[in-house]
């Protein structure tokens, strides 16, 4: 039974030190729960759409809402938008009451929800008007990402003072991951947008800030809210705090090594590849340490009837799933099953739509009042939405990965429509979780949006929850220095070795480089490209123009350019090497092939002919009737002419 | 006893911080109507008159009630989600959970600890099977890296080996992937290390030297099955169709069937050709013999075979 509050206001600290109003605070997490919500709704219509265009690739597909446009659009709403600036509310709203202090310098923190807001939503514009960069997660123009990145280190700032300022004397386990996760988000979000590396090396670091923002961040962030609300709704102190302390520790040691677990058989050293494999064993530890806390912390009669109580176990069990989904990636031989498949796509989906937002909107929740009533369609689409990407990317994987003993070559040309056409149910699987995704978010985003009437408990209540065990020994000052340091160390050994081990600049005489492509659209082109473009009767100042669109356009999230040394990947042609593309940036190497590979689509038949490829572009369907491309009609008929001069250089 | 007393002991008894058992207890208190060092008390387990006696019941509600009057100001919502266990349990005294625990030795690391309005089920340990996978999980991780240190070896994984020329993904061997018919050798070694499912390096070794199934080399499959006929029988078969057709023992020196192992039926996975090729390649890189005369011994069994 509910009992009145007053007399649980009763606390020592908050009696010894003076009172504070949480008023301000809670109203500036209210205000980042309402921007987020806006940013929830255009990332879900946006999912929606690429779903649906998926299986219908002509419905909305204009200039602006392509689906190479929509696709950073979706990510960047989804994980920039809404569950940053929701996260970022979150800790607010519970940094006050789990430190027994005020938020240290609420200006600032308005001032960077302003910047972090402003900076997402510059990003969002540009790429849908054509500023997509070529590198996955962080495609935002450079100007779009230095306001982020100010508003990030703001709010970095003020969490981490908060966090040392704290009056309570017991530092609770929570403050650990929001002040860890906030510093990782910070500088993992830095080595994604600021291009210190050219090629491999960059490809590999854009994809240490990719799991820095998704595993160092959402997961973190997302399990302190699930670590708080749950002893907090159950009435009951957590399980063990010394194991939510084993998995703040093996969250910060397993996951800032598994970069490189989507680029196996990639240009990478082949140690870079073992180290990941190694760490991402080793996921296993902060999934068990948090899942078998949360789990058995969880009074089982409260969580029938308590809606946050739900979404919390529900974001958890997506949380288990990562396992899978990191492993089936990393190691080798299920990598050359399922990576390039619609599986590498999953991570997204667990990470940002299942976990991260479930813990998210339990808190919401538990704020709101709101009743399960369409929430309850969220697992249920994320659910099905995971379940359409695995089967679907194992039965391509296989198939792909069998037909070259046959030889027969599924990979491209008219292969392609082996898995295409027949593996069709699964993306109408994915628009109809999609329709349950988007109304349940929709919905969501509308609750937080027009709730007049937030819960704002009183401070000092977090009498369920508990402290970590010994506060002194690891203050929050610690524990920035740590967590930095941690991200440091992975950064050295996974990205900055690897990058100085071969730094060879010698390319390979089968590629061309960026620094052709800068030659070219300054008409004058290397002697090398000359030998490469010379037969082909390709226009270098075209083929440079053509580089350029593929970027804008988002070719990279549905074609790869890079052939594996592996059983799947014969007959594709020339391995791609390092030396391939050590002078390419972006390198555009791609993580699905919802089309075929084109690191040498110049070499085969018909696309190796500019007016076939051309023709193709504006009607997919006239040469293909099975394929899903979008029509690219909406582009002039110079840059169709200059994409396609681009698709036949690379040879 | 004084309050920090009973605090103290209290928060002994219930093995949590103090800060945490003193505020329960004052909203336990306040809730119910009875003093919090009465409530203190019965958590600790001490008597309640030495409670009452240095601590009257009537005077105590005051002070907590005006500690609470500036926070419920600053906040003045009065809903409160925390919920507290029925009051009527509150006259009761302190009962540990009734949750079996058929086990003694667990009891002390795992004592539930239960008292009325702080439900603290505080552990020592974590379960065993957690700690365990704790150890398992970094060995397993360390195993990968010192067996898998320099990467995947060709034919590991799926890997092939690549041509340094042309850049073009080939047989181990280096000829060109999937060449059927033309070098049957080479088909061997590529369904030997890869293309048989499963791969037959996966039990006998990438180098035949072993593993869950004999070794082949060192000529040993050959003095196993001095006639090619008998080696492809046996590939085809499997140790459990071999028990069925053929008898309990194999080979020239008649070993028992199942004494090394499960050996899979190749039948449906290979055609002849293929399975033909495989112990091709197996008795000459394996076995040492000539390749011209077990070319000779097997293709021509085999073409035999897939006739009839």
């Amino acid at each position: 039974m509910r009992l009145t509050t007053d007399a649980e206001a009763v606390d020592v600290a908050v009696a010894e030190a003076p009172a504070f109003d949480v008023g301000t605070s809670d109203s500036l997490a209210q205000i980042h729960f309402r921007v987020a919500a806006v940013f929830l709704v255009v990332g879900s219509l946006a999912g929606l759409f690429l779903a649906i265009q998926l299986s219908a690739p002509n419905v909305l597909n204009s200039g602006p809402l392509s689906y190479g446009r929509l696709q950073p659009l979706f990510t960047g709403s989804m994980l920039f938008g809404w569950v940053t600036i929701g996260m970022i509310g979150a800790i607010y709203y519970l940094l006050p009451r789990l430190t027994g202090g005020p938020l240290v310098d609420e200006r600032l923190a308005r001032l960077s929800l302003i910047l972090v807001a402003g900076g997402t939503l510059l990003g969002l514009v540009s790429v849908v008007f054509g500023g997509n960069q070529g590198l996955p997660l962080f495609e935002f123009p450079f100007y779009a990402d230095i306001v982020l990145i100010v508003g990030l280190a703001g709010v970095t700032r003020v969490v981490t003072r908060t966090a040392i300022a704290h009056r309570e004397p017991d530092l609770y386990i929570s403050v650990w991951f929001f002040v860890a996760a906030l510093w990782w988000l910070l500088l993992s979000y830095v080595i994604g947008s600021l291009s210190f590396f050219q090629g491999s090396d960059l490809e590999v670091a854009n994809r240490f800030a990719e799991v820095g923002v998704l595993f160092l961040w959402v997961v973190p962030a997302g399990l302190g809210i699930a670590y708080y609300l749950v002893p907090k709704l159950t009435d009951a102190p957590l399980y063990s705090v010394r194991l939510a302390a084993v998995s703040f520790w093996a969250v910060a040691g397993s996951f800032a090594w598994v970069g490189a677990h989507t680029l196996t058989f990639g240009p990478a050293a082949d140690w870079l590849e073992t180290i990941t494999i190694v760490f991402a064993i080793a996921v296993l530890i902060p999934v068990m340490a948090a899942v078998a806390n949360l789990l058995l912390s969880i009074d089982w009669t409260v969580a029938h009837t308590s809606t946050p109580v739900r979404l919390v176990l529900a974001g958890t069990a997506f949380f288990a799933l990562l396992v899978v989904q990191v492993l089936g990636l990393a190691f080798r031989s299920s990598s050359s099953v399922v990576q390039f498949t619609t599986w590498t796509e999953a991570t997204f989906v667990i990470v940002v739509l299942g976990a991260g937002s479930l813990w998210l909107i339990a808190l919401i929740a538990h704020l709101t009042g709101m009743s399960a009533g369409p929430a309850r369609l969220l697992p249920l689409g994320s659910a099905a939405l995971v379940g359409a990407l695995w089967v679907g990317g194992l039965l391509a994987g296989f198939t792909w990965a069998s037909a070259p003993r046959s030889r027969e070559f599924l990979n491209f040309g008219d292969g392609f429509v082996n898995t295409t056409a027949e593996l069709a149910g699964f993306d109408t699987v994915r628009w109809i979780a999609w329709v349950l995704l988007a109304a349940g978010f929709i919905w969501v985003g509308v609750v937080i949006v027009t709730c007049r009437n937030w819960r704002t408990s009183p401070v000092g209540e977090p009498s369920a929850a508990v402290p970590s065990d010994e506060p002194g020994a690891f203050p929050p000052v610690k524990v920035a220095v740590a967590s930095v340091l941690v991200l440091g160390v992975a950064f050295v050994t996974t990205v900055l070795i690897p990058a100085l081990d071969s730094s060879d600049e010698d390319p390979s005489f089968r590629a061309l480089t960026t620094r052709d492509y800068e030659a070219f659209a300054d008409d004058a082109p290397s002697p090398q490209a000359i030998a490469v473009l010379g037969d082909l009767g390709l226009t270098p100042a075209l083929v440079a123009e053509g580089r350029e669109v593929y970027i804008s356009e988002g070719c990279v999230y549905c074609h790869t350019q890079q052939v594996r040394a592996n059983v799947t990947d014969v007959g594709l042609g020339p391995v791609t090497v390092r030396q391939d593309i050590t002078l390419s940036s972006p390198a555009l190497l791609g993580r699905v092939r919802l089309g075929p590979d084109l690191a040498h689509a110049g070499s085969r038949p018909l696309t190796g002919d500019v007016d076939w490829v051309t023709r193709h572009l504006s009607d997919p369907r006239a040469n293909r009737s099975w394929s899903s491309m979008p029509s690219y009609d909406y582009l002039s008929q110079g840059e169709l002419d200059a994409l396609a001069q681009y698709v036949v250089s690379l040879q | 006893m004084d309050f920090s007393e009973l605090l103290a002991a209290a928060s002994q008894a219930l093995s949590a911080p103090e800060v945490l058992v003193g505020r329960s207890a004052r909203a336990r208190a306040a809730a119910s109507g009875v003093a919090p060092e009465q409530v203190l008390a019965d958590w600790a387990g001490v008597e309640a008159g030495a409670a009452a006696a240095s601590a009257p019941a009537a005077e105590a509600p005051a002070p907590a009630s005006e500690a609470a009057a500036p926070v419920t100001a600053a906040a003045p919502t009065p809903e409160l989600d925390v919920e507290v266990v029925s009051p009527q349990a509150t006259d009761e005294p302190p009962q540990p959970e009734p949750e079996p625990e058929p086990e003694p030795e667990e009891e002390p690391e795992e004592a539930l600890i239960g008292a009325p309005g702080l439900k603290v089920t505080r552990r020592r340990s974590l379960p065993r099977w957690l700690a365990a996978s704790f150890v398992v999980v970094p060995i397993v991780a360390l195993f990968y890296a010192a067996t898998f240190a320099s990467g995947p070896g060709c034919g590991d994984g799926g890997a092939l080996a690549v041509d340094a020329v042309t850049g073009v993904a080939e047989n181990c061997d280096g000829s060109e992937f999937g060449s059927r018919g033309g070098n049957p050798l080479a088909l061997g070694a590529a369904l030997y290390s890869v293309e048989a499912l499963p791969a037959c390096s996966s039990c006998h070794g990438n180098d035949g030297g072993g593993g869950t199934g004999p070794g082949l080399a060192g000529g040993s499959v050959v003095e196993t099955f001095p006639a090619c006929v008998d080696h492809i029988q046996w590939v085809t078969l499997g140790t459990a169709r071999w028990r069925e057709e053929v008898g309990d023992t194999y080979g020239a020196s008649n070993k028992p069937v199942g004494g090394g192992g499960i050996m899979q039926s190749y039948d449906a996975g290979l055609s002849p050709e293929e399975i033909a090729a495989v112990v091709l390649f197996e008795r000459v890189t394996f076995g040492g013999q000539d390749a011209a005369e077990a070319t000779a011994d097997c293709l021509g069994e085999g073409e035999a075979e897939a006739a009839g």
